[in-house]
């Protein structure tokens, strides 16, 4: 058998995978578990590495597979690679760990009570693409779509639910992994790591399907009152389906569907009142997803790379459109104000970048103030009130205390700064027989001023071609100031 | 310390900022809405208009701007009030006439708002939903005599049928008018810098009324 896979390494288009299962065994007894295995790993492998070739990962195949020879650790920050490095790597090293402990190779007539083949139960398409076990499998999928009915918006048939799963290669090999080779230890210490990368990936899906998958994994978590009811729920099933393939049945065919139907109702409750469901905000709000969310970060890097106040003004009204519009896709009805504060704090804190900070003082102290009492001072507002809830948050503190008196002092300090300085302002253009145009344009100097003054980061700049142009504007702008002057 | 202009301009311009106050779901934002799109239960408002509204007046032949400031209802988000409404030249402030804690919640932001900005701004105390009488749980005694006791004005809307919306906001807006010629005549008088410089928002333009004009030319 050995020899076969062996051989088989070169003949199949992924050969890594293979031999490195193998070439860990280096003792007699791992290898003639292995060849225990049998088919059973050749499907398994299929399993891991079908699902790869067919997704839409940006990576190669190859480099897939290259990315299983290192250690993943120091990549875990890029989550998609790693969650796939792990799994590549914990499947080989636990499954050996399973051969070495489980020779004969496991099917469904096996004993129940027995820890691998319960956790098998849970799995059913392992069990179908395995080709055998078939007929049992196909019954005990049923449970496991129950659960997405608990889904707020889908009615998945259980079909549904498993093609949902055949689509999702990093979930399917999660499943398998985690159900099939691993030992109760290494799997709750996996834990942390695992929920880890499947909130990860759960990013990249609608809001119900993450829901879902939370439920799934819930499910499958023994430790949990949810997982342990259902698991409990499997055991039984399995047994009944037995005795339903002998000549004397103990229960008829309507009798299972109502025990099923029971168990669905029940699971239902369970999972609601137990309060094991924590799904992340993302699937509870209309939040925008993580795409939204790498726009709004990619137009807050811009906004660091532009120095006049209006552009980042402008910039800053194309975040919360992004956030308004995420919002608004998602519920497919009206939103009110009271949904998009905690959305844009939620965005600014998915986008972690903390100098957004510094570009709100910016704006607020450089703005001209007829800007202010505008569209972009009142969305200016919003990304202020939103920085104050989440540093308050940071704080510890309940949402009452999100303004603090510090805030608030500072607040009305800056409100009567810019107001004095919008009153000067209007008082000497009161004074002077200005146009609208001129005073556009006069507004328009101003901002480019100031953005030119803030070359300030890139020093050089500033001190050749800035100072010039710099100068220029300033002339100009003065000039006007001036000219006007003179006329009032 | 010029207040008004030279006489060359045909009109003046008045610029108001508004901001909307009151629990979640008293429908601030339909009312908001209604006013100015003349809207309601629009299913695809994705645009940057559903928070931040603005509406061109022309009262008795002066301009008017209003920037309408709706903010988040939450009881949790009642703490970033001062951020939306400072400055603000007026207040409205919704309940829904079924629910007799959101009335509550308006007693509380009629207190925070005299507190912090004190008379200068024209408060409005607004009963939506009046479509909805037959479930009323604010009595119209109760919330009208509470109004006067606190020198706000009251109302009573339905923007589902689009009743007293108009009526609310061109009262407002002449409130708000007549209180900023008044400070103008303060100042105008020399009396108050600090109350008027307080604004942000405020006239643009031009010749106030009781404001002798050649006063703040020459301060040029």
């Amino acid at each position: 058998m050995v020899a076969f896979y062996c051989i088989s390494r070169d003949v199949l288009p992924f050969p890594l995978e293979l031999p490195e299962a193998i070439a860990k065994a280096t003792t007699h007894r791992q290898l003639e578990a292995i060849s225990h295995m049998g088919q059973e790993l050749l499907f398994t492998l299929h399993f891991v590495l079908i699902p790869f070739e067919n997704n839409m990962h940006p990576l190669s195949l190859p480099q897939q597979l290259q990315l299983t020879n290192h250690s993943a650790s120091n990549k875990r920050h890029r989550f998609k690679r790693s969650m796939r490095l792990r799994l590549s790597e914990s499947s080989m090293n636990l499954s050996l760990e399973g051969v070495g402990s489980y020779s004969p190779p496991p099917s469904v007539e096996q004993p129940v009570g027995s820890e691998r083949l319960q956790k098998d139960g849970t799995n059913p398409q392992r069990r179908v693409h395995a080709g055998s076990g078939i007929e049992v499998a196909a019954l005990e999928r049923r449970p496991a779509p129950s659960l997405a009915e608990l889904d707020s918006s889908s009615s998945f048939s259980s079909m549904d639910e498993d093609s949902d799963s055949d689509s999702d290669p990093e979930s399917m090999v999660l499943t398998q992994r985690r159900i099939y080779q691993r030992p109760p230890l290494v799997r709750s210490r996996g834990r942390g790591g695992l929920h880890r990368m499947s909130e990860a990936f759960v990013c990249f899906f609608a809001p119900d399907k993450r829901l879902t998958r939370l439920v799934e994994e819930l499910s499958r978590d023994r430790r949990s009152i949810f997982g342990g009811m259902v698991q409990d729920f499997l055991l039984e099933q399995r047994e009944v389906l037995k005795s339903l393939a002998s000549s004397s049945p103990r229960v008829t065919s309507v009798q299972l569907l109502q025990g099923l139907r029971l168990f669905l109702s029940q699971a239902k409750c369970c999972l609601l009142d137990s309060g094991e469901l924590e799904p992340p905000i993302e699937t509870l709000t209309g939040v925008p997803d993580c795409r939204e969310v790498e726009r709004v970060r990619k137009k807050l890097v811009l906004m660091q790379r532009t120095h006049s106040p209006i552009d980042k003004v402008l910039l800053l009204l194309q975040v919360c459109k992004c956030v308004h519009k995420a919002m608004g896709c998602l519920h497919g009805e009206k939103m009110s104000w009271d949904d998009f504060l905690p959305s844009l704090s939620y965005v600014i804190v998915e986008c972690n970048r903390p100098h957004v900070l510094i570009e709100v003082e910016y704006m607020m102290e450089l703005l001209e103030t007829s800007w202010l009492g505008g569209e972009g001072g009142y969305y200016l507002t919003s990304v202020y009130a939103s920085l104050c809830l989440i540093q308050s948050l940071d704080r510890d503190q309940p949402f009452s205390g999100c303004l603090t008196a510090e805030a608030q002092e500072a607040l009305k300090e800056w409100s009567c700064r810019r107001s004095r300085e919008a009153q000067r302002q209007k008082e000497s253009q009161q004074n002077q027989v200005g146009t609208k145009t001129l005073r556009r344009t006069t507004e328009r100097l101003e901002a480019s001023c100031v953005g030119l003054c803030c070359t300030q980061r890139s020093p050089v700049l500033c001190r050749t071609a800035g100072t010039l142009a710099f100068c220029q504007v300033m002339c100009v702008f003065f000039g006007h100031t001036m000219l006007r002057s003179s006329d009032g | 310390m010029a207040a008004g202009g030279a006489g060359g301009n045909s009109g003046r311009t008045y610029s108001f900022k508004v901001v909307l106050l009151g629990e979640g779901c008293v429908g601030k934002t339909s009312l908001v809405l209604r006013y100015c799109e003349n809207k309601f239960n629009d299913k695809h408002i994705t645009t940057l208009q559903a928070s931040f509204l603005t509406k061109k007046l022309n009262i008795t032949g002066k301009r008017v701007n209003l920037a309408i400031w709706d903010t988040a209802g939450q009881e949790r988000f009642h703490a970033l009030g001062p951020i939306y409404y400072r400055d603000s030249n007026g207040a409205i402030l919704v309940y829904d006439i079924t629910d007799e804690d959101s009335f509550q919640k308006v007693k509380n932001w009629v207190k925070e708002l005299r507190k912090m900005l004190g008379n200068e701004i024209c408060l409005c105390i607004v009963g939506n939903k009046i479509d909805l009488d037959k479930d009323r749980h604010v009595s119209v005694e109760e919330a009208e005599s509470y109004s006067e006791s606190v020198g706000a004005k009251h109302y009573h809307t339905s923007a589902k049928l689009n009743k007293g919306i108009e009526e609310l906001f061109l009262d407002l807006c002449k409130r708000m008018m007549e209180t900023a010629q008044a400070e103008e005549r303060l100042k105008g008088n020399g009396a108050s810098q600090s109350a008027s410089s307080r604004r942000g928002v405020q006239i643009v333009d031009d010749e106030p009324q009781a404001t002798p004009a050649g006063g703040c030319c020459s301060s040029g």
